[in-house]
């Protein structure tokens, strides 16, 4: 079920109705039931994996808070998390397992030795899997005591508004909430709704639209020139942004309605001065999750190396975030050139400071937030392309510039190109930052809020473009 | 609960307003000669008048035909009245650009009655059964005369862009422009005079064709449910139906066609309909009696339509 139909949105009013009816304790058993139907829609094989995925974390956190010896706790979560990962890896790794086997073989001038089964991907097993991942590192570092109620851990695995594609929800901040879940105050229905119809502009007026534009291309990537491809790029960097950004907003709003707070996942990221900026503002439900449960840990198991535990726990940090995207090379790849951008930083920093003072501050960070806009467009080649051979021919294609062949471009597509540009970039500059501070500050006064509500209603009836029903982040 | 109600109200006012009024302004304002309104909308606005728009003002839900034809652009471009006419039968095609079966419904239950029409005769290809082609309804909504059928298509397409284009019928007028490909002759057959193109030429030189490993086509299911009314839409009324597949180039898809002939079979047995194929003959050659990879030009049409009325007449 996508959050963008009458189904859906029949569906959150009903729980939300519903919910009247039953005490502030009692809440909960409806948002799980709600949750599994929600996800019995995929299928039930995929429903019978998530409880699975819930009665081993569940458990294997049970056992964590009775055992005190250090080392039986380590060997439960080695465990547990082996359990885990191997499950993430039968249903989204074996492909690649399969074409890294079939490459040895072929260099080897061999036949390949084994090709295992394909199954279907579960929708959002990666998330999911993370999330509750997360809970069972909670516990065996002491941040929460084992969580004693198996229907609210099943809830805080399952919530549908978050289960599809994030927010990676966080034990400490989603299983207190649970316990007795308050209804919201109308100001609040209201802001969800805004937010909610910001998602829905940002997916069918932006993203997709972008997206017309973005295929073509990519579908056929020799045809187009350098000059053209950095507009595509740039364009595809707004697409993905808004496509994501727009489920979780959603997500967010979803759950508003219900009562519950479930966190950000994104800080306008293409304000960032830098790529490690970027990170603290782009997806940090698993950044966060990256930088607590992998990053840590690693840092200070290697503290005594230094400053080369930092380089080795962000590249350590970043290819699990590669392969954490899907089995594909590419992505790994994406998680390298990552972690070498942000050891670079991590060099030049004082070399940067230096910099900065010789410049005028409005210049100096509107060059960094170009460059690092540039950059990140670069590196989403990495998360578009179908293959490495694609990244090659696009970087080929980047070589050969051509400024008259991105006017021909434009002008062959009559100029709408402009248009969803300038309105993309005028809405987000300033409606994505004021419309946050309008979410975040509750006292609004309603007939404005009404009339940017209405706003919003006629930018999507107007500028929708419909076809792709799906997230991008879907595939993950 | 009283408070909601009001602001409910208050933004539902305030909605319509803004709507009408950006729709006015995106239709009054031009931008290189057009309306803004394609601009923002994008590739799916058609642009207005053009063929569909002419065949709407020969059309007259009162005058009699012998037969109807109805279909995408193969029938648009592929049943030229005019040869019909000389041979007996009174004809006016309904084709239109990629004209979905729900749209061929709409116009069959809209305009076409008993007493005036004896023969519907729906022009078959795999595309039909694709669950949504805009294009179609993008095309009849605005071009289509009578404004009561476009909003019946608009509203049954339940697609926000539909009803934005019925509400641009309101704020920008019609031309009679020649728009679109071929040129248009009388009671809706729309002439392509041309060879096949270099592209196409090149693709056969070079043997691209009959290669493909899969259909292209998803069939959905509420097209087929679009074919059965459409069916009793015509017992109905007891307008005889008649399903014809016109001739095709060795560009097409013959997994597509294997499909659509199998999800053909057991709708034309249960309900006796004539079932014409052509998509299996071989007289037709794809670099003579073709444009491009799929629509007959005026050669091929010529040969199609004459031999459809000896084929008609040797079965009557």
């Amino acid at each position: 079920m996508v959050f963008q139909s009458w189904f859906y949105f029949l569906f959150l009013l009903g729980l939300s109705g519903a919910q009247i009816f039953l005490l502030p304790t009692q809440r909960w058993i409806l948002l799980l039931l709600g949750s599994f139907f929600f996800y019995s829609l995929t299928g039930w094989q995929p429903t019978i994996l998530l409880l699975f995925t819930i009665i081993i974390t569940f458990g294997s956190a049970l056992w964590l808070g009775n055992e005190k010896n250090q080392g039986r706790r380590y060997k439960i979560l080695l465990l547990s998390v082996t359990a885990q990962i191997l499950l993430l890896s039968a249903f989204k790794y074996l492909g690649f397992f399969n074409d890294l086997v079939s490459g040895i073989s072929h260099w080897m001038q061999s036949p390949s030795w084994v090709q295992l089964p394909l199954l279907m991907l579960p929708l959002g097993i990666s998330f999911y899997t993370f999330q509750s991942m997360g809970y069972v590192f909670d516990v065996y570092y002491n941040i929460r005591k084992p969580e004693r109620h198996f229907g609210h851990y099943a809830l805080f695995v399952s919530f549908f508004p978050q289960i599809q594609s994030g927010p990676i929800g966080r034990s400490k901040e989603m299983l207190p909430q649970w316990k007795s879940i308050t209804l919201p105050q109308w100001e609040m229905i209201r802001m969800a709704l805004l937010l909610f119809l910001w998602g829905v502009l940002k997916k069918f007026v932006i993203a997709d639209r972008l997206g017309i534009y973005v295929d073509e291309v990519y579908d056929s990537p020799q045809q187009f020139s350098g000059a053209v491809w950095m507009l595509i790029l740039f364009l595809y960097t707004i697409q993905l942004y808004a496509d994501f950004s727009a489920y979780s907003d959603m997500a967010i709003a979803s759950a508003q309605v219900l009562g519950i707070r479930i966190p950000e996942n994104f800080l306008f990221p293409y304000k960032a001065n830098n790529i490690t900026d970027f990170w603290r503002r782009w997806h940090l439900s698993l950044s966060g999750w990256l930088r607590d449960y992998i990053y840590t840990p690693l840092l200070f198991a290697k503290k005594k190396w230094k400053k080369w535990a930092v380089v080795y726990a962000i590249a350590v940090t970043f290819i699990i975030c590669g392969i954490w995207h899907g089995p594909k090379m590419t992505f790994v790849l994406f998680g390298i050139v990552q972690a070498i951008l942000l050891i670079f930083e991590m060099q030049t920093k004082e070399w940067r400071a230096r910099l900065s003072n010789q410049l005028p501050s409005w210049m100096y960070q509107s060059l960094s937030v170009a460059i690092t806009f540039v950059a990140i467009s670069l590196c989403f080649i990495l998360f578009r392309a179908e293959g490495l051979q694609q990244v090659k021919e696009i970087f080929i294609q980047l070589s050969q510039w051509e400024y008259s062949s991105v006017i021909d471009y434009v002008r062959e597509k009559n100029g709408s190109i402009i248009i969803g540009l300038l309105f993309f970039l005028g809405l987000f500059l300033f409606y994505d930052e004021k419309i946050s501070s309008v979410i975040r500050n509750q006292k609004e006064n309603p007939k404005k809020l009404g009339l940017y509500l209405s706003f919003m209603v006629v930018v999507i009836l107007i500028g929708m473009v419909i076809g792709k029903e799906q997230f991008i982040y879907f595939q993950f | 609960m009283k408070q909601a109600l009001k602001w409910l109200g208050w933004i539902f006012f305030l909605t319509v307003v803004l709507y009408v009024s950006a729709l006015f302004c995106l239709c009054k304002i031009h931008y290189n000669r057009l309306p803004l309104f394609y601009l923002v909308m994008g590739d799916y606005a058609a642009p207005n008048g053009g063929h569909t728009y002419h065949a709407s003002l020969d059309w007259s839900d009162t005058s009699h035909f012998d037969v109807v034809v109805l279909g995408a652009s193969r029938a648009q471009r592929g049943y030229n009245t005019a040869i019909f006419d000389s041979l007996g039968i009174k004809m006016f095609n309904l084709g239109s650009p990629s004209q979905s079966l729900q749209n061929s419904r709409i116009l069959l239950e809209n305009h076409i009655k008993g007493g005036f029409i004896k023969e519907v005769w729906l022009d078959m290809v795999p595309a039909l059964f694709k669950g949504n082609a805009f294009e179609s309804t993008s095309d009849l909504i605005q071009n289509w005369a009578p404004s009561k059928t476009a909003f019946t298509i608009a509203w049954e397409s339940k697609d926000a862009r539909a009803i934005n284009l019925w509400m641009k019928r309101l704020f920008c007028s019609n031309s009679t422009e020649q728009e679109g490909k071929g040129a248009y002759r009388r009671n809706g057959f729309v002439e392509v005079n041309a060879s096949l193109s270099e592209k196409w030429v090149k693709e056969y030189e070079n043997g691209n064709f009959g290669k493909e490993s899969k259909g292209y086509v998803t069939f959905s299911q509420d097209a087929i449910d679009e074919l059965q009314k459409i069916i009793s839409y015509c017992q109905r009324e007891k307008i005889k139906l008649k399903f014809i597949a016109s001739p095709i180039t060795v560009f097409s898809n013959r997994w597509d066609q294997m499909k659509m002939n199998e999800i053909m079979e057991p709708i034309v047995e249960q309900f006796q309909i004539p079932f014409i194929d052509y998509s299996n003959r071989t007289e037709w050659n794809t670099l003579t009696d073709f444009y491009d990879e799929k629509h007959l030009n005026a050669v091929g049409v010529r040969k199609f339509n004459l031999d459809l009325c000896r084929s008609m007449s040797s079965t009557q």
